[in-house]
């Protein structure tokens, strides 16, 4: 059972707190856990705090997509073949990431709140975003990934050469 | 400043999860780390076609809107470490010879596909390998009998699992071969079933309306055998 009205105080890592409805963290595997580890009356107003491995900015923007898919089904559903695909990120989902354009290091952003999803076991928030990571990659050459994701090589030239003749098959 | 390549392999891979052979190719290239979460990561094919293309085997792969072909005389390595497991939705076997070669029968290592089409004709029927293949087909199973093959009795037995069979040429089975093949739970939609008596064509109706699955059949009904139940 969910209490809607519930509210639950959440300690950031550097130090801040939040608060927010129980109805945007029974999305958090870990959160919801912690609630229960803590055997606390579900009607306690405010429930005591759940320390959170994420800074605030992050839990933040964590919070802003918790805010919008509060009414999502639960348990998250387990997706299919033909679902698991990159291309099927919803709208609002889309504009959510895309804000972080303008921030001045969006890959940052990006792995910070996937580092967060996975750590509060948000399925859904977590799903998004390795998607949208994916798509940044779909259909790039190996200089350009490489570009994106601000990677150094550290192969030698005689293990790029071998993977370059296992890969000869898809190049056709 | 964090990189990807810092972030614990699970998710790694799960970043990779979607991406076709050709990107995954790519990412293998990019560095050490991702070259290894490409490698142990699962990978999803929309379809995937074993079969003969120009007079060559060929494994034709489909993924998104593109399409690949690996030449299995050749492209042995094409499987190396680009991905862990690998899951296809819909799989065409149109040469179940094409098993004995090496490269077609790793791509079945890992490997599990929701819908099953064999393609036989009277050379080809199942070995021990294919039998395998046709159990692990997690949805559907779909055996096209072609080349104006039409299976034996024992054939058509020997299939464990409940399958939709193509049969193109004309076929007129015994009551009691058709009976047990509908208790099976095959379907045959191409065939047309002329009971030679009413009580297998009640029977008939009988399996297919209390079956658990759905089953499609064609029973020419001799006016001779309707009766007042039938109409019912």
């Amino acid at each position: 059972r969910i209490y809607p009205l519930m509210r639950v105080t959440l300690t950031t890592s550097d130090g801040a707190s939040v608060t927010v409805s129980r109805q945007l963290t029974k999305h958090s595997g870990f959160i919801e856990k912690a609630i229960t580890d803590m055997a606390v009356d579900d009607n306690a107003v405010p429930l005591s705090a759940v320390a959170v491995d994420v800074d605030d900015a992050t839990l933040k923007l964590v919070i802003e997509w918790l805010t919008e898919h509060r009414d999502d089904a639960l348990p998250y559903p387990e997706k299919t073949d033909e679902e698991r695909r990159a291309d099927d990120i919803p709208a609002w989902d889309q504009a959510f990431v895309q804000k972080w354009d303008t921030k001045e290091d969006q890959q940052q952003t990006l792995y910070a709140v996937i580092t967060a999803a996975d750590k509060l076991d948000i399925k859904g928030l977590l799903d998004m975003t390795c998607k949208t990571l994916a798509n940044k990659i779909n259909g790039k050459t190996v200089e350009e990934m490489r570009e994106i994701l601000q990677l150094e090589c550290d192969f030698t030239e005689e293990e790029l050469a071998e993977i370059r003749k296992e890969n000869a098959w898809c190049e056709n | 400043q964090k990189r990807i390549d810092e972030l614990p392999m699970e998710l790694l891979r799960k970043i990779v999860e979607p991406l076709g052979p050709k990107d995954r190719c790519n990412v293998r290239l990019c560095n050490r780390t991702m070259e290894e979460a490409v490698a142990t990561s699962k990978a999803h094919f929309v379809s995937a076609r074993i079969g003969y293309s120009l007079c060559s085997l060929q494994i034709e792969i489909w993924y998104e809107t593109r399409r690949l072909f690996v030449n299995v005389n050749r492209d042995e390595q094409w499987r190396n470490r680009l991905f862990e497991k690998l899951s296809v939705e819909f799989l065409t076997l149109e040469d179940v010879r094409g098993l004995e070669m090496p490269v077609v029968n790793s791509f079945f290592d890992n490997c599990t596909f929701d819908s099953l089409t064999v393609h036989l004709s009277r050379n080809q029927w199942p070995c021990s390998r294919s039998h395998e293949l046709i159990r692990k087909a997690v949805k559907n199973l779909q055996i096209s009998c072609i080349n104006l093959f039409i299976p034996t009795a024992e054939q058509f037995i020997s299939i464990s699992r409940p399958a939709t069979f193509y049969i193109w040429e004309e076929w007129k089975p015994a009551d009691e071969l058709f009976l047990i093949l509908l208790r099976r739970g095959h379907s045959f939609p191409d065939s047309v079933f002329e009971p030679q008596s009413q009580h297998s064509l009640m029977e008939a109706i009988k399996i297919v309306s209390e079956a658990m699955i759905a089953q499609r059949v064609f029973i020419i009904v001799l006016k001779k055998y309707l009766c007042q139940h039938l109409l019912k």
